[in-house]
């Protein structure tokens, strides 16, 4: 997944992004209010860690910034504003999710992705397509129940078609979701990677269940189960 | 609202008025005092002309109808005097002026024109000595039965002598009034002072507080000072509690965080790395938990004694909602039951502070139900309690556990691990600034049950 960073303590916002990284999320970062207005309106973000004490422009006012732009990726506030009536005001401002600092990195991933999940309709920590089953908190993947080995690049791809399950997504948004580097952002590596999760997800094939839309993109075929 | 345009002073508008109302007062007492005089003193001159007239009568005798007789010596001897200022004349209306005083012999006066014999006619006329009060009188004169003629007993005086006395009774008037109005002011401003006394005191003793020679204000104020005294006193009390509660916190969590430093110190300078590792993060989760602590504990502003009563309702309702997005992974039911215009008497920030730490401890060990109750129960009428009850569907806290949770302060040994601080804020909050109470039980939905009463 895709996470801006707004956070103007460099250190901390370094050690964040390290962490993020190695978990295989695509970060963009800074530590500034303006730039962070205009990075959450024009880059496309799954979810935003959003620091409140910054330099410039306090962080409540990014985020009205945000929702005002129509902006609906879900924003996690982090800050040292501990009061409860700061709290209520961070969430009433638009955000989804709350923490205080100092906080135990494992607890901001896990919101993340929870709010990652949640925002995509998924109420469950699990997304099952079919006979497709991804358990999100250990990063599992079953099919009917037979576990396969996916690399990482190959389960967070997976990870995108299921939360957009039944939806088209374009290779360049792909892209954008799971590399970081422009340079990776060729079609030609995406291509092959699709590839070979297809061979992994189907061996025999006779599902198919990832679908080429010719000049749109991909889209899981096995709709998710209505809830 | 302009407020550099200076109000009146107190003791200015006091004095202004007392002087308005004083001279008000005796200015229409003398003006009408002086006119009852004046009317008196001519109606007492127009009874001595009547009487002049009477006697003039009683000594006229006629011989026949154009002769008169008078004696040479009239009982009013000023008649005889020229010049004296008592005038008197009879004339007839057949044969005209008949006799007239020795006093009026070189004057030219004008009697006024009588009507009806019986009808006294009274007159003004100015004269060359100042004005006249003049009187004539018709009566018919009997000469001999059948034998009729009217006769005009005209009289007159000099107004000098009334003039005179109008004048005396006028300054006399003028001395004592004034000397009243003069002494009415002075005790006014005496019983100004004397009343105003309370005010100057309340400023000195202000003063003196500023200059730190005084604590608060004394008692024996007036009554109508009493709300301005008393509520000074509060908050001058709740200022020094507030202040007092600052530098307690800071001196705690000053000290409490020597501990941890001191072993994060030994820790850093230790062989193993392992060992390392594992102090630096307790001691890093004890110093977290201290100053956040201690943030609450000076954060909190307790009950001041003019502040407004807040609405629950509405700080309950943004919690609740607060409340949902943080813990939106549960899937919670949270009910909220409390009664419409229920007041807290205290901080809004405080009550947050109550209802988010009650509520997130609640939502963190429920299984699927949070309950929210609170009404107020009647104290005095000045100082509702608000009743408030927070319950879960969770596993509950042992009963031996239940004073472990709301210890003060943090020390790791005795505080169940995983265990926040938010209870033992709630409870300071509570019980040391509120006076109030906070009672942990086992509720109806299963779980935990906690009332607090503030």
């Amino acid at each position: 997944m895709r996470v801006l960073v707004i956070e103007d303590e460099q250190l901390l916002r370094e050690q964040l992004i390290d962490a993020l990284r190695s978990s295989g999320c695509v970060v963009d970062a800074t530590g500034e209010g303006t730039e962070a207005i205009y990075m959450g309106n024009e880059f496309p973000v799954d979810v935003a860690i959003l620091d409140l004490g910054l330099p410039d422009i306090d962080g409540l006012d990014v985020l009205g910034k945000w929702r005002a732009a129509g902006r609906t990726f879900p924003v996690l506030i982090l800050t040292a504003r501990s009061r409860w009536n700061q709290k209520v005001e961070g969430l009433e401002a638009g955000a989804d999710d709350y923490l205080v600092k100092p906080f135990h990195m494992e607890e901001v991933m896990a919101r993340l992705r929870a709010l990652v999940r949640r925002s995509s309709g998924w109420a469950n920590t699990v997304l099952v397509a079919g006979d497709i089953q991804v358990d999100t908190s250990s990063q599992r993947v079953t099919i009917n129940d037979r576990e396969i080995t996916l690399t990482a690049y190959e389960y967070r791809l997976l990870e995108q078609l299921i939360l957009h399950a039944g939806d088209v997504i374009s290779k360049s948004a792909l892209a954008e979701h799971l590399y970081d580097e422009e340079t990776d952002r060729d079609s030609n590596v995406l291509e092959v990677l699709v590839g070979r999760l297809r061979r992994k997800l189907d061996p025999t094939r006779s599902l198919d269940p990832i679908e080429t839309l010719r000049g749109r993109g991909y889209r899981l075929r096995l709709e998710r189960p209505s809830s | 609202m302009n407020s550099s345009a200076t109000a009146w002073s107190l003791r200015g508008r006091l004095l202004t008025a007392s002087i308005i109302v004083v001279a008000f007062f005796i200015i229409l007492t003398g003006i009408a005092l002086d006119r009852a005089f004046g009317r008196s003193v001519i109606a007492l001159n127009q009874e001595r002309l009547q009487a002049r007239i009477y006697m003039l009568i009683g000594a006229a005798e006629m011989d026949n109808i154009s002769t008169l007789k008078m004696p040479t010596t009239l009982p009013e001897s000023e008649l005889s005097n020229p010049g004296s200022g008592a005038y008197a004349a009879i004339s007839s209306i057949d044969a005209g002026l008949l006799w007239q005083s020795e006093s009026s012999l070189a004057m030219n006066i004008t009697y006024p024109d009588a009507g009806t014999p019986g009808v006294p006619v009274a007159g003004d006329w100015p004269n060359a000595t100042g004005q006249l009060l003049t009187l004539s009188y018709p009566v018919i004169w009997e000469l001999a039965p059948g034998v009729e003629t009217t006769l005009i007993f005209s009289v007159a005086q000099d107004r000098v002598g009334m003039n005179a006395e109008v004048t005396a009774f006028r300054n006399t008037l003028l001395a004592w009034l004034g000397g009243a109005g003069l002494l009415l002011l002075l005790l006014q401003v005496t019983v100004l002072i004397w009343s105003m006394a309370p005010v100057r005191r309340v400023a000195d003793e202000v003063r003196q507080i500023q200059a730190g020679e005084k604590e608060h204000l004394s008692d024996g104020y007036p009554q109508e000072l009493r709300p301005l005294t008393d509520n000074l006193n509060e908050f001058i009390n709740s200022r020094q509690v507030r202040l007092r509660r600052y530098r307690e916190s800071l001196a705690d969590l000053a000290h409490s965080l020597k501990t941890p430093l001191a072993i994060l110190r030994t820790g850093a300078a230790s062989e193993s790395a392992h060992a390392q590792k594992q102090d630096i993060q307790a001691q890093i989760e004890i110093m977290d938990k201290t100053i956040e602590y201690q943030l609450q504990r000076a954060a909190t502003s307790g009950r001041s004694p003019l502040g407004a009563a807040i609405d629950v309702n509405e700080t309950a309702m943004r919690v609740l909602l607060s409340l949902q997005k943080l813990y939106q992974e549960k899937q919670l039911e949270l009910d909220m039951n409390i009664a419409p215009g229920t007041k807290f008497m205290g901080d809004p920030g405080d009550l947050a502070e109550m209802l988010g730490n009650l509520g997130d401890n609640a939502c963190k060990w429920a299984e699927s139900r949070v309950r929210i109750q609170a009404s107020n129960k009647h104290g005095s009428p000045a100082h509702k309690t608000l009743a408030l009850v927070v319950e879960d569907d969770g596993p509950g806290i042992p009963r031996d556990l239940r004073n472990d949770v709301l210890k003060r302060g943090v020390r790791t040994d005795s505080r169940t691990p995983g265990q926040g601080i938010g209870l033992a804020v709630v409870r300071e909050m509570v019980e040391d600034v509120y006076k109030g109470s906070l009672e942990i039980d086992r509720g109806e939905l299963g779980g935990t049950r906690i009332q607090i009463m503030v």
